[in-house]
């Protein structure tokens, strides 16, 4: 008699704000959590010094550079909205979720686009 | 008049196939989606299901995903109804039936699961003391507090639009939290112990992630997460506490 | 598939409701449902619900015994209406404990406000008396008494249709019902059954009833033979959305609303100079129809304003905040800002099954009772409302005649658990096998339809015609026409055509039932208005205006028979107030 529930969901219902967030929020989650894995191999090859000579100039690349930018921004997202659901959980009013959100998102892309220079300016 | 183009996902029980029909119909920006509805019923096919009762917004029949969020079809006018239309197009009103509840006909879906949840945390007013001979008195600063909570109609739109709900289905669900909230507060009730019990579980509480689809859905604009926040609050105080 | 249970309840109203909890102290008690129990109609009953509490000024019971009493037109019984005013404060209370968020005064008191036709002092002036959860006291009332039932145990089955009622040798059985979602036949057998399914708005064009208001228990009643009585009293709300006919509750103008014409008159001052827009509803629905008849509507149209403008924007936001919502939604328009136009819609049906104060169905002007057969609520005619009821009294005409109905079926399975009851049971089970098969039958039959009327168009037709023939204004000629159409429309009904032909969640299946039960109903309401050659409250005869206490003291009875409806008389119960001219 009946079905099993719609498994497009995500693609049909409409986002809000909160789901954006809510989203956004479990992505950038999961990115970090395998980033961490990745940081923690390269720093355990620093041993050596001829490893980390090789890993400075590595780190260099442009394309590397773009990455740390990135990496900035994965942060940048998952730490302000955690923030932004720490301030609902404590009492911060329910109501200005949205608000918070937009702030959050501008806060994020000043934060971002200044780092972002920061981080270009120090190719060599 | 205008010409609407109503895009309907429909459920065939016997085939237990989906499949989507569209119609044309003329109507008034005014009217509601549920007199679209009505209109092809009547008139175009009389094998089209859905559910529909007091027509006003009150008894919660007719929730059902409008371009792609749960609203009551007898509370959303076509006017403001976003599916825009172009000189070539006539404007699109795309319904389906609720999501993540198995579907029994066309827009009918099977709410048994959703009033069950909400028998798990005790809905009742639970008070043991001998009550006075005349009422309960409850000041209006601490009724406040219920206020909100006591206005949801139960239409399931919330609990069909919550991405956790979606993928747990033991997930109490932002309606049933509502409903222990709405006794909790209230200040004639003496039952928060052994309420927030059935609240804090694995399916429970915890669970809701502050996404806020239930209060974009809900077609009685209660802020349901805030009252969730609030009872999440109070657990973690009362935890604290011992 | 056959179920067993002590007592069956037809309806998840406040009187459905109300008896399974009295009554779930004996026996199992099973609730069947058209819709989810949350969903049923009372919960868009919104202005409140009264009871002489006294918590705003002083109050008596007396007094509010006198206004229903002069509300009615002197043809409510009265030993019903002293029942009733009486047990409203212990009623009202009773629901307080179990949880019923009612408003509040600052001293934390249940909160009151004016009603129409409520009034202090046998009538000197407009009384509080209407204890309100904001503008939505139906349905938290409602939510109280489906909690409390779970807490009771009382067995909930949603969505069933009732088919049929079984009554064999002057007692009934039980129900056949249709289960929606599958489009099984059931059949529930009972020592009791109570009927409280709630009125029948949907016969009229405009209404404020919900789509399953159509009456359907009434009609089935009928044709086994019981009487109904009183069926010419309709009561129409004045203030309906226009164009829409969703309800604007009286609570607007107790909270100060005012009514106004094209001209930007109050006319009800004109009308009844006491108590002006606080007035009964029959006397209000005549004078804004008046108004609009003679050219006084808004810009010569068909509606006047009810204007809420002056109310202090805080009482319109916690007290009305439901209606602000419905017209800004429907309307585009904010209260506090604008007038809102409003047309009288159909609203309640004073009419009904005849009962004794006790809920046992009667089936004469005898007073014979039909044995294992309840009644409660709007479906119900205790008689408590005459020929027109006052605002505020059906939550309490609910809960009240609920409870004592409840009390009666407790008391009578009580009785019956001394041992013969086992027997019983399969002799209600076997009487009720030919009755399954004949809505078998039925329903074969119906499906198989492939004629060309549309089914759309006789309901339509027949709304339209009630609207414009039976409504608030009535007279002889256009009545006997009215019945001419209903009768060619019943014809027309045997030539409908049905797209759905399967059985699972069949809806068209059910308006086409639906539509059977309208047209009995609409046709016993026409009936009894030609009948009844006077006017009297919610029935108003242009062509016999004035009211006639010598031949029309009287209520009626309409009984099926093979050819004509034969109509019986039975007195009306006067225990204290004299009848005298109703002015206000």
């Amino acid at each position: 008699m009946t079905v099993k529930p719609n498994k497009k969901i995500l693609r049909s219902y409409k986002w809000h704000t909160g789901s954006l967030a809510w989203i956004i929020h479990r992505i950038t989650g999961i990115l970090l959590f395998f980033y961490i894995f990745l940081h923690l191999y390269l720093i355990n090859k620093l041993k050596d010094p001829e490893e980390y000579r090789a890993m400075i100039t590595f780190m260099n690349d442009p394309v590397i550079k773009l990455g740390e930018i990135a990496l900035l921004g994965l942060v940048l997202a998952h730490s302000l909205n955690g923030i932004r659901l720490t301030l609902i959980d404590t009492g911060v009013s329910t109501k200005l979720h949205k608000i918070i959100f937009w702030a959050s998102a501008c806060t994020g892309f000043v934060i971002l686009t200044i780092g972002g220079l920061y981080i270009l300016r120090g190719i060599k | 008049m205008k010409r609407y183009t109503f895009r309907i996902k429909r459920f065939d029980p016997e085939k237990e196939n989906f499949r989507w029909d569209e119609f044309s119909v003329d109507m008034e920006p005014m009217e509601r989606v549920l007199d679209g509805l009505d209109r092809i019923k009547d008139y175009a096919d009389g094998s089209l299901t859905f559910r529909r009762s007091c027509g006003h917004g009150i008894c919660g029949s007719c929730a059902m995903k409008i371009n792609g969020r749960n609203r009551l079809a007898c509370q959303s006018l076509l006017r403001d109804i976003e599916g825009r239309g172009t000189a070539r197009r006539a404007p699109t009103v795309v319904i389906e039936p609720l999501e993540a509840f198995p579907v029994i006909k066309d827009l009918v879906v099977d709410m048994e699961d959703f009033f069950e949840k909400n028998d798990l945390v005790l809905p009742y007013l639970i008070n043991d003391e001998p009550p006075p001979e005349r009422e309960r008195l409850q000041s209006p600063s601490e009724q406040e507090m219920i206020l909100e909570s006591i206005t949801c109609i139960m239409c399931g739109s919330c609990t069909s639009s919550c991405p956790i709900y979606w993928t747990d289905s033991q997930y109490l669900g932002p309606s049933s939290l509502l409903k222990a909230y709405r006794f909790i507060f209230d200040s004639r009730d003496r039952a928060e112990e052994e309420r927030l019990e059935k609240v804090t579980g694995v399916h429970g509480l915890w669970r809701c992630h502050s996404i806020f689809n239930c209060v974009e859905s809900c077609p009685k604009e209660i802020d349901i997460t805030g009252h969730i926040t609030e009872l999440k609050r109070l657990a973690l105080k009362n935890r604290f506490r011992s | 598939m056959t179920h067993q249970f002590d007592t069956v309840i037809i309806g998840s109203g406040l009187a459905g409701l109300r008896a399974a909890l009295e009554a779930a102290g004996a026996g199992n008690v099973a609730v069947l449902s058209k819709l989810y129990p949350t969903r049923s109609h009372s919960t868009t009953a919104q202005g409140g619900i009264g009871a002489a509490l006294g918590n705003e000024e002083p109050d008596k019971p007396e007094w509010h015994f006198y206004d229903t009493v002069k509300g009615s037109d002197f043809l409510g019984d009265q030993d019903a209406i002293e029942i009733m005013c009486g047990d409203a404060i212990r009623a009202i209370i009773e629901l307080e404990h179990m949880g019923v968020p009612f408003s509040r005064t600052p001293e934390g008191r249940i909160a009151q406000r004016y009603f129409g036709g409520h009034t202090k002092d046998f009538g000197t002036a407009p009384v509080r008396r209407a204890c309100y959860s904001a503008d939505r006291t139906g349905h938290a009332i409602v939510f109280t008494l489906y909690e409390q039932c779970q807490l009771k145990g009382v067995k909930f089955f949603p969505e069933l249709f009732v088919l049929d009622i079984v009554i064999e040798n002057n007692r009934c059985h039980g129900v056949i019902v249709l289960e929606i979602s599958t489009g099984e036949i059931h059949i529930f057998s009972s020592k009791v059954t109570l009927i409280a399914s709630g009125g029948y708005g949907r016969v009229f064009k405009t209404t404020s009833n919900a789509y399953v208001s159509t009456g359907d228990c009434l009609s089935i009643l009928y044709n086994r033979g019981i009487p109904l009585e009183d069926m010419e009293f309709f009561q129409f709300h004045p203030t309906g959305l226009y164009g829409l006919g969703i309800l604007i509750t009286e609570g607007a103008r107790g909270e100060g609303g005012i009514l106004i014409n094209g001209k930007g008159d109050r006319f009800m001052e004109r009308y009844a100079p006491t108590i002006k827009d606080l007035a009964p509803r029959d006397m209000v629905c005549r004078a804004i129809l008046t108004e609009i008849r003679e050219g006084r509507g808004i810009d010569g149209k068909d509606y006047i304003y009810l204007d809420l403008r002056h109310v202090p924007k805080k009482t319109i936001k916690e007290r009305l905040p439901e209606i602000t919502t419905f017209c800004k939604t429907y309307m585009g328009i904010d209260p506090s800002e604008q007038p809102i136009p409003v047309i009288p819609t159909a609203h309640y049906a004073m009419g009904g099954i005849p009962t004794d104060i006790d809920g046992r169905v009667l089936m004469d002007e005898k007073g014979s009772v039909m044995q294992g057969l309840y009644s409660a609520g709007e479906c119900a005619c205790v008689s408590v409302h005459g020929a027109n009821r006052l605002g505020c009294n059906s939550l309490l005409d609910t809960v009240v005649f609920g409870r004592k109905a409840g009390r009666a079926i407790k008391e009578e399975i009580g009785r019956d658990t001394a041992g013969k009851n086992k027997k019983e049971d399969i002799v209600g089970a076997r009487h009720a096998v030919p009755l399954l098969e004949r809505s078998k039958i039925m329903i074969d039959s119906i499906l198989k339809c492939n004629g060309k009327e549309r089914l759309a168009n006789i309901r339509t037709e027949l709304q339209d015609r009630m609207m414009e023939h039976c409504s608030v204004f009535r007279d002889e000629k256009n009545l006997k026409g009215l019945i001419e159409s209903i009768r060619n429309l019943k014809e027309r009904t045997k030539d409908i055509y049905l797209k759905d032909k399967t059985r699972k969640f069949n809806t068209e299946l059910i308006d086409a039932i639906e539509l059977n039960h309208m047209l009995n109903i609409s046709e016993v309401i026409a009936s009894s208005a030609i009948e009844r050659k006077e006017s009297r409250g919610a029935h108003y005869r242009e062509d016999c205006p004035e009211r006639d206490d010598t031949s029309w003291l009287k209520h009626t009875l309409a009984f099926k028979t093979d050819k004509e409806i034969e109509f019986r008389y039975k007195p009306v119960n006067i225990t204290r107030f004299k009848p005298e001219e109703r002015i206000y």
